[in-house]
């Protein structure tokens, strides 16, 4: 087998042109038209979100035009994954990165294959509402028809603490990961109806990026919102918003913290919003320790101290961090179902102020707050697809893997997993994509090594054959989808927003008929 | 603004340092508008670039297909076209900003003199500016295998 990739350097210089058509119309003059039997490396990828395509587009752009194929699975009819319902509405230049998406999917040796879902639904995740049901496509099929598979799928589900927290099932007590999927039009959470007109207090337990978006989402001016493209049903619901002070809680101290400083700032500069500042107990040893401060602590540090633009003698609506409470209930008023309050641990930290892996103690003090709407905002679980369950590492929350290969465990060979199904539910879109690469680059070198590959695999034809009868869903094109994202351009424009999103799967196909 | 380029084939593979041809913007540019940039790509290669006064780092980079990518296009939302800037250079480019600062510091390999590239624009004070890509991760070690 030739090995011509070997030779990237060269190949870069030859090759190294930006557009994917330019280059396959380069290689067609230099080589003659492509037929099939060039096809080597047959890729699938299990889910569209970035660690997807950022892998499909690192395989596509180092491999000689035509060699590589990706086909990208993903179970809703559109794709982007958390960059299109977990990104927040007022972050837009986040989506950007979509831009580069859109041009990984316009190569002729990609193919989308929207509205499938590979494999069976995990018993433990709950079972999917009525605006949303998915078409199975059996990971063992895929097995059979590509040289290579990227598990690029995410986090599915919360991490469940009901274990050690009453109440989670009161009425008002939410999950963040569903507030953020709902009023994204996420399909699956479009029966949340999350009570915000209950009372004025907030509590959003979770000192990460999610919980602070939650916070902000609850704090902003509705009018910030509209012409984002948050859906007409979230912005009717926030319009009617009753929160007034929102406590952003956690089991550490500042220093432990998961956000990070431009999330902070935001909260900070909200228009007629106040931080009501942290006790002084957490600004001193700050102060003590300065000298020894990480940059992004110190930034943070300055952000807590300089407070919000607006005084809170000004404000209408406040804010603050609360450290070191552990919940271990949420509770209902005598004779109702409804959540008035949430209940903590106070806890110490057990070590160095400022070390990230300082651990916390009970005291066995608790700490009371009032609670009209609560959000757990304690991270994401992942889950195996069935018939991974011996490489799932449950403490880890992620598949096992080395670099991105499946190394252990049955049918490992030609598996492979990138994202946070990789290195667990953390990490903004930059980790992601450096992550994708590095999945990239050892299914390039398996490749290249003769590990993978060169098996005439027949991807998707051949799935579509052997399911025959079964296939029985519209599966779902990248024309297709740019007739979706058409069309919610246009509902949207018309009422000056950026896009109105289908929120349900059945008003997405129906572009299409 | 978008720098069109011809590219040199390389002549030489062995060759350390790919140099690229005149940078044309309506036009030739004049011995008075060109700025001389140096990117160290992480191999160790010097690519000599001539560019435009007001052209933005990532912007020249991914016309030169260097290895950058800029995520978030360029809008000061992400940390993927992170440089380290010469320290000799790093005092003539204005100060970052706050959202600046905020994206550094999640950037891997952050330095004392390491900036976003789509948020550093040419200068005439700037001809000769030096700059390296950096690392993109940690690589991989026996004990990461370990821990799990």
């Amino acid at each position: 087998m030739k090995k011509i990739w070997q030779c990237r350097g060269h190949l870069n210089n030859m090759f190294a042109l930006r557009s994917y058509k330019f280059r396959h119309r380069e290689y067609q003059r230099l080589h003659g038209t492509m037929s099939n039997q060039r096809v080597k490396l047959r890729v699938a990828v299990v889910g569209s979100g970035p660690a997807g395509f950022y892998t499909a587009y690192r395989i596509l752009e180092r491999t000689p035009s035509g060699i590589a194929t990706v086909d990208m699975y993903e179970k809703l009819p559109v794709p982007y994954g958390l960059a299109r319902f977990g990104v927040a509405p007022d972050h837009p230049e986040v989506k950007n990165c979509e831009e580069k998406f859109e041009e990984v999917a316009q190569s002729p040796y990609f193919t989308f294959i929207g509205n499938t879902m590979v494999g069976a639904q995990p018993l433990a995740v709950p079972s999917h509402t009525r605006s949303f049901q998915p078409n199975h496509v059996p990971l063992s099929l895929l097995q059979q028809h590509y040289d290579a598979i990227v598990l690029s799928y995410g986090a599915d589900s919360d991490k469940d603490l009901s274990s050690s927290v009453k109440g989670l099932d009161l009425a008002g007590v939410y999950s963040a990961r569903a507030f953020v999927g709902w009023y994204n039009g996420h399909p699956e959470f479009q029966d949340l109806d999350p009570d915000v007109m209950a009372g004025e207090q907030a509590v959003v337990v979770g000192h990460g990026n999610v919980a602070l978006d939650v916070a902000r989402i609850l704090l902003t001016d509705i009018d910030a919102l509209r012409k984002t493209d948050i859906t007409e049903a979230a912005i009717a619901k926030l319009s009617e918003n009753k929160v007034k002070r929102v406590r952003i809680v956690g089991r550490r101290g500042p220093a432990q913290a998961s956000f990070t400083n431009k999330e902070v700032r935001e909260l900070m500069t909200l228009n007629g919003v106040g931080l009501i500042p942290p006790e002084a107990e957490f600004m001193s040893p700050f102060l003590e320790n300065s000298p020894k401060l990480g940059r992004p602590t110190k930034r943070l540090f300055q952000l807590l101290q300089r407070g919000s633009t607006t005084s809170v003698a000004d404000a209408t609506k406040h804010f603050s961090f609360d450290f070191l409470l552990s919940p271990t209930s949420f509770e209902a008023s005598e004779g109702s179902s409804r959540v008035a309050r949430a209940k903590f641990d106070v806890m110490r930290l057990q070590g160095d102020f400022l070390s990230k892996d300082t651990r916390v103690k009970p005291t066995g003090e608790f700490k009371e707050l009032p609670c009209n709407v609560g959000f757990m905002s304690v991270g994401y679980k992942t889950h195996p697809l069935a018939g991974l369950e011996d490489i799932y590492n449950d403490g880890a929350n992620h598949l096992n893997n080395e670099g991105g290969k499946v190394c252990a465990g049955i049918n490992a060979k030609g598996l492979y997993v990138a994202g946070w199904i990789k290195r667990g539910p953390a990490g903004v879109i930059a980790e992601t994509m450096y992550d994708s690469f590095e999945t990239a680059s050892v299914i390039l070198s398996d490749f290249e090594d003769g590990e993978i590959g060169g098996k005439s695999c027949d991807g998707w034809d051949g799935v579509k054959a052997d399911l025959g009868d079964k296939l029985d869903w519209k599966v779902v094109s990248w024309s297709d989808w740019q007739k979706i994202d058409k069309a919610e351009k246009e509902r949207g424009s018309k009422i000056g927003k950026e896009r109105e999103k289908f929120t349900n799967q059945n008003d997405m196909l129906a572009v299409l008929v | 603004m978008v720098i069109f380029t011809t590219r040199n084939l390389a002549k030489s593979m062995s060759s350390h340092t790919v140099v690229s041809t005149v940078c044309r913007r309506e036009g030739l540019l004049t011995c008075d508008q060109r700025i001389h940039v140096t990117f160290i790509t992480r191999e160790g290669d010097q690519v000599h670039i001539d560019a435009a006064e007001g052209d933005n780092l990532l912007d020249i980079a991914q016309a030169h297909d260097l290895d950058m990518e800029g995520a978030c296009g360029g809008s000061c939302a992400c940390s993927t076209c992170h440089v380290i800037v010469d320290p000799e250079f790093y005092d003539l480019i204005p100060e970052p900003d706050d959202d600046e600062n905020d994206m550094l510091d999640l950037a891997f390999g952050l330095t004392e003199t390491s900036r976003l590239g789509c948020q550093v624009k040419l200068t005439k004070e700037l001809d000769g500016l030096r700059v390296a890509l950096p690392q993109m991760t940690r690589n991989l070690q026996a004990k990461d295998f370990e821990k799990r």
